[in-house]
C-alpha cells in the first residue's frame, strides 16, 4: 500500500513521465514493454560501448539497399525486385534473404508479384518468392500456439496453404534447377506437412546436392528433427552435433538445439565447443544480416547461463541497436528480453571500455 | 463380522462428528463467557465472531438429522403388470437369501440399484426399492440381467443398504457444515478447515467400505449367475453407456431445438443397437481395456479390478439362466420405457411435435445446417447492404469481398498475420458455410433429403442432381480469383432462385 513512497518506485515513475513526455503521449498510453524497460536498472551503456536503451528496436532491420527494393515492391513496382533477385544468382545465402524480404511484402499485398509474373512468365524469380510467400501465409494462419490452442479451421487453412506452397516450390525448382532456395523452402514446409523421414530425406538430398552448407536450410532441418515436429531430442541433438562439425557456418546449430531441448544443456561439452567455434567465426564476420544477428543472439543466450559476461558484451556491441533476431524474436516482448539480457551481461562483465 | 465392523466404523465416525461439533460449540461458549467476564466490550467484540460460528455449527447438526426424502425416479411396475420380471427378481432374491424388494421401478438410465428407506441408523427397514435401467432391459441377455440384479440384491443380503443411508447423510451433513462456514471470518475459516479434514477422512473411509461392498456383491452375483455372465454383464455396461449417450445426444434430442421428438423412443434405441454401421464401434469399446482407477474418493472400484476378481472366482452358475434378450421378460416394453424416458425430459417435452425416426433425423440435421448458415447470410447482407440470400453471398464473393464475409472473432493464429493469411482463413470458414447453404437450398427445393445414420452421421440423399461436385464449385467461388458461374449454373438448373433464403422450418 505504501509502495509509492518507496524511493525506487518514485524514480521509475519519474522515468515513465519523462519518457511519455519525450514521446508526446500520456503515461498510461505507453506500451507495456516500454514501461517494463524503464523498470530495468538504468546503466550508462556507453561504459560498455553499447548504444543506449532508447535506441534499441526490435523492428526488422533490412539493409538500406534492399530496403529500397522492398519499398518499391510495396508501391507496386516489381522491376527493382526482379533485378535484385537476379543479382543474387550463385550467392545462395543472399538469395534466401532477398526472397524472404520480398515475400514479407507479398504477404500483405501481392499485386506487384502477380504483375511480375504476368510481365515475365519465364523469370524464375517470382516462382520462388511465391513459394516463400505461401509458406509464411500458412504459418500465419496457424500461428505459433500449441495444437490444443489452434482451431480446426486454422489447422485446415495451414495444411491447405502448405500444399499450395509445395506445388509452388516444385514449380520454382523446375524453373531454376540449380537454385537450392526452392528446396530450402521445401525443407521448411516438409515439417508443417509432417513428412515421413524417408520423404524428408529425399527433399534434403536435393538441397544438399545444390548447397551442402545451406545455412537456412540447416536451420529448417533442425526444426524438423525437433521432438515437437517429426523427430526427437536425440535425433535433433545428433543432427546438430554432426553438422556443426562440418563447418563453422553451421556451428550455431548445437546452441539452438540446447534451447529446444527440455533439459538445460548450456554447459554440455558439444555446446561449449560449438560456442567457441561460432564466436571465432563471428569475430571475422563483417556482414550484418539477420542470419549473423541470429547467430550472435544464440551465442549470447548460451554465454549468459555459463556466466561468460565479457564475451556476451562483445556480441551485444556488434548487435548495436538491432533486437530483431533470435532468440529475442521468439519472446512475446523481444525488446524487453534483449534489454534485460544486456543489463545482465553488463552487470556481470568485468571489462569496460 | 464384516457387517458389524462396517456398522461400528460408520456409527463411530458419525458420533465423532457430533462430538467434534459439540466440543467446538462448548469451546466457543467458554471463550465468550471468559471474554464477557473480562470486559463487556471484549465480550461484544468476540461475540461478533463467536455467535455466527456457533450458529453455523448448530445449523449443521440440525440438518445432519434432517432426512432428504428419496426422490422416486422412474415408473413403478406392479407384479400384475410385469409378472415375468417380478418372478425373476423373486427367484433371485430366494437364491441370494434375502427378502425381495417391495417395489420395482424402471428408469431411463444405464444403471440398476437398490435402496431402503430406513430409520434408527438403518436398523429399521421401511421399504425396499429396486431400480432397473430400461437400456439394460433392452441390451442385456436374461442371464446378464440376472447377474446385475443378483449383484444389487447382494447389497440387501449384505445389509449394505442399511448403512448406505447413514454414510450418505453423514457425508452430506459434513459437506453442508463446511459450506455453511463463512470464509470471511477467520475463526469460521479455521473450523471449516478442521471439518474438511474430517470430511475427507470420512469420505475416504466410507468409499473404501463401499468398494469392499461392491466386491462382496459381485461375489454373490457370480455365485448365482456364474462368473462368466457376471463379468460379461459388467463389460457390457460400458458398451450400453456409450450407445445410450449416442442415442440421447445424436438421435433422441437431435431435433429438440427445432421442436420435435420421436413418436416412439425405445424402438429407436433397439434399432441403434442392431445397426450394422455401429457394430465395429461398439465391438472396439467391448475389447478396450476398462477404465482407470478414479482415486480414493470413488465409491466404486475400477471395473477392470472387479472383472479380474469375478473371473478369479471362476464360479459356475447355481442353475442355468436363459440366454434370450432380457427385454422378452417385459410385457409391451416400449410404452413403459418411453414413459420412464419422458420423465427425465424437461416439461417442454410434452409440447414437442412427434414424428417418425426418419423424419426426425432429416429435420434435426436440416435445422442444424439452417443455424450454421445464418452467420454467412447475415454477413453477406451487411457487406452488400441488402437482404440476406444465397445470391447475396455469391455477389459478395464476385465483388472480391471474401475477407469481409468472415467473422471478426475468428482470426489467424499469428496476431500480426497479413491480409493474405486473413483471406486464407476466411476461405476456410466461408467455403464450409457456403457448401452447407447450397446443400440446404437443394434440400428446401425438395431435390434432396438428409439421412441420419445410427452412428449419428448425416448423409444427403439427392435425386436427379450430382451434388458431389458442390465442394469443387464452392472452392472456385472462394478462390483468390473468384468464379461463381459453376455454382450459379448448378442452382439455376435446379430451379433455385438467386434470392433463396432458408426459412426456420422448411
Amino acid at each position: 500500500m505504501l509502495s509509492f513512497l518507496n524511493p525506487k518506485n518514485l524514480v521509475i515513475l519519474r522515468r515513465v513521465r519523462q519518457e511519455a513526455r519525450r514521446l508526446g503521449v500520456a503515461p498510461a498510453a505507453l506500451p507495456s514493454d516500454v514501461v517494463a524497460a524503464l523498470m530495468l536498472p538504468q546503466l550508462d551503456m556507453a561504459k560498455w560501448g553499447l548504444v543506449p536503451n532508447s535506441e534499441v528496436s526490435a523492428e526488422r532491420y533490412v539493409d538500406p539497399s534492399l530496403q529500397v527494393v522492398v519499398t518499391a515492391a510495396r508501391e507496386g513496382n516489381w522491376e527493382p525486385a526482379a533485378g535484385r533477385l537476379e543479382e543474387t544468382w550463385g550467392d545462395w545465402e543472399a538469395r534466401v534473404l532477398v526472397v524472404r524480404a520480398l515475400a514479407e511484402v507479398a504477404v500483405q499485398d501481392d499485386t506487384w508479384l502477380r504483375a511480375w509474373q504476368a510481365a515475365r512468365p519465364d523469370d524464375p524469380g517470382h516462382a520462388v518468392v511465391q513459394a516463400q510467400t505461401l509458406v509464411i501465409v500458412a504459418w500465419q494462419v496457424r500461428g505459433a500456439q500449441r495444437a490444443v490452442n489452434t482451431t480446426g479451421e486454422q489447422f485446415a487453412g495451414f495444411h491447405r496453404v502448405l500444399v499450395e506452397a509445395r506445388s509452388a516450390a516444385l514449380t520454382a525448382a523446375a524453373e531454376a534447377p540449380e537454385d537450392p532456395t526452392p528446396w530450402s523452402i521445401h525443407v521448411n514446409l516438409a515439417r508443417g506437412l509432417s513428412y515421413h523421414h524417408e520423404d524428408f530425406a529425399a527433399v534434403w538430398d536435393q538441397l544438399i546436392a545444390r548447397d551442402p552448407l545451406h545455412h537456412v536450410g540447416h536451420l529448417h532441418a533442425l526444426q524438423y528433427w525437433c521432438a515437437k515436429w517429426a523427430g526427437s531430442h536425440d535425433l535433433m541433438t545428433d543432427f546438430a552435433t554432426r553438422v556443426a562439425a562440418t563447418s563453422p557456418r553451421l556451428a550455431v546449430l548445437p546452441l539452438i538445439a540446447a534451447f529446444e531441448h527440455d533439459d538445460e544443456l548450456w554447459s554440455s561439452p558439444s555446446v561449449l565447443t560449438a560456442l567457441d567455434v561460432v564466436q571465432a567465426r563471428l569475430a571475422s564476420e563483417d556482414s550484418n544480416t539477420i542470419l549473423t544477428r541470429n547467430e550472435r543472439g544464440w551465442v549470447i543466450h548460451t554465454l549468459l547461463p555459463n556466466k561468460r559476461f565479457d564475451e556476451a558484451v562483445v556480441q551485444f556491441r556488434a548487435l548495436g541497436p538491432h533486437a530483431d533476431g533470435e532468440p529475442w524474436s521468439m519472446h512475446e516482448k523481444p525488446r524487453l528480453w534483449f534489454l534485460k539480457s544486456r543489463v545482465d551481461a553488463c552487470k556481470g562483465a568485468r571489462q569496460r571500455v | 463380522m464384516l457387517v458389524s465392523l462396517r456398522a461400528v466404523i460408520a456409527v463411530a465416525m458419525l458420533v465423532g462428528f457430533y462430538l467434534l461439533a459439540l466440543a467446538l460449540v462448548g469451546g466457543l461458549v467458554a471463550l465468550e463467557v471468559w471474554a464477557l467476564s473480562a470486559s463487556v466490550l471484549a465480550g461484544v467484540k468476540i461475540g461478533l465472531f463467536v455467535v455466527p460460528a456457533i450458529f453455523a455449527v448448530l445449523a449443521a447438526l440440525v440438518t445432519a438429522e434432517r432426512r432428504v426424502d428419496e426422490e422416486l425416479a422412474g415408473v413403478a411396475v406392479t407384479p400384475e403388470q410385469q409378472p415375468r420380471l417380478w418372478e425373476l427378481v423373486h427367484r433371485l432374491a430366494d437364491e441370494v437369501g434375502t427378502r425381495a424388494p417391495d417395489e420395482i421401478r424402471v428408469i431411463a438410465a444405464v444403471n440398476a440399484g437398490v435402496s431402503e428407506s430406513t430409520r434408527l441408523l438403518g436398523l429399521l427397514v421401511l421399504r425396499r426399492r429396486m431400480y432397473i435401467g430400461a437400456p439394460l432391459l433392452m441390451c442385456l441377455t436374461e442371464k446378464q440381467l440376472a447377474a446385475v440384479l443378483a449383484h444389487e440384491l447382494g447389497h440387501y443380503g449384505n445389509r449394505d443398504t442399511r448403512l448406505a443411508g447413514v454414510v450418505v447423510t453423514g457425508r452430506d451433513a459434513l459437506v453442508r457444515l463446511v459450506d455453511g462456514m463463512n470464509p470471511e471470518h477467520l475463526l469460521q475459516k479455521l473450523f471449516a478447515k478442521l471439518f474438511l479434514v474430517y470430511t475427507k477422512l470420512y469420505v475416504r473411509l466410507s468409499s473404501a467400505i463401499c468398494r469392499r461392498q461392491e466386491f462382496a456383491a459381485d461375489a454373490v452375483s457370480a455365485r448365482i449367475a456364474g462368473s462368466s455372465a457376471t463379468a460379461s454383464a459388467l463389460r457390457e455396461m460400458r458398451v450400453i453407456s456409450v450407445a445410450w449417450q449416442l442415442f440421447v445426444d445424436r438421435h433422441l434430442t437431435v431435433a429438440w431445438s427445432a421442436g420435435y421428438l420421436p413418436k416412439t423412443m425405445f424402438d429407436g434405441f433397439a434399432l441403434l443397437r442392431a445397426a450394422p454401421e455401429l457394430h465395429p464401434v461398439l465391438e472396439d469399446i467391448r475389447q478396450e481395456d476398462a477404465d482407470e482407477d478414479r482415486g480414493p474418493y470413488d465409491s466404486h472400484p475400477p471395473t477392470a479390478a472387479r472383472i479380474a476378481a469375478i473371473e478369479a472366482l471362476d464360479a459356475q452358475p447355481a442353475r442355468e439362466w436363459d440366454d434370450r434378450p432380457a427385454v422378452e421378460l417385459v410385457d409391451n416394453p416400449v410404452p413403459l420405457m418411453d414413459r420412464s424416458l419422458m420423465l427425465t425430459l424437461v416439461a417442454d417435452a410434452e409440447r414437442k411435435k412427434r414424428v417418425d425416426w426418419v423424419t426426425l433425423g432429416h429435420i434435426g440435421v436440416r435445422h442444424q445446417i439452417f443455424l450454421d448458415t445464418k452467420r454467412l447470410l447475415n454477413a453477406a447482407a451487411n457487406v452488400l447492404d441488402r437482404d440476406p440470400s444465397l445470391g447475396a453471398v455469391l455477389d459478395a464473393l464476385d465483388a472480391d469481398r471474401l475477407a469481409d464475409l468472415a467473422p471478426n472473432d475468428r482470426k489467424p493464429g499469428d496476431p500480426v498475420a497479413g491480409a493474405r493469411a486473413r483471406r486464407e482463413l476466411a476461405r476456410e470458414i466461408v467455403s464450409q458455410e457456403l457448401t452447407r447453404l447450397v446443400l440446404l437450398a437443394f434440400v428446401d427445393a425438395r431435390h434432396a433429403r438428409w439421412h441420419l445414420d445410427w452412428r449419428g452421421q448425416a448423409h444427403l440423399d439427392a435425386s436427379g442432381f450430382d451434388l458431389t461436385e458442390v465442394p469443387d464449385l464452392v472452392e472456385a467461388a472462394v478462390a483468390e480469383r473468384p468464379d461463381t458461374t459453376g455454382l450459379r449454373e448448378l442452382l439455376a438448373g435446379a430451379g433455385i432462385a438467386a434470392d433463396f433464403r432458408p426459412a426456420r422450418q422448411s
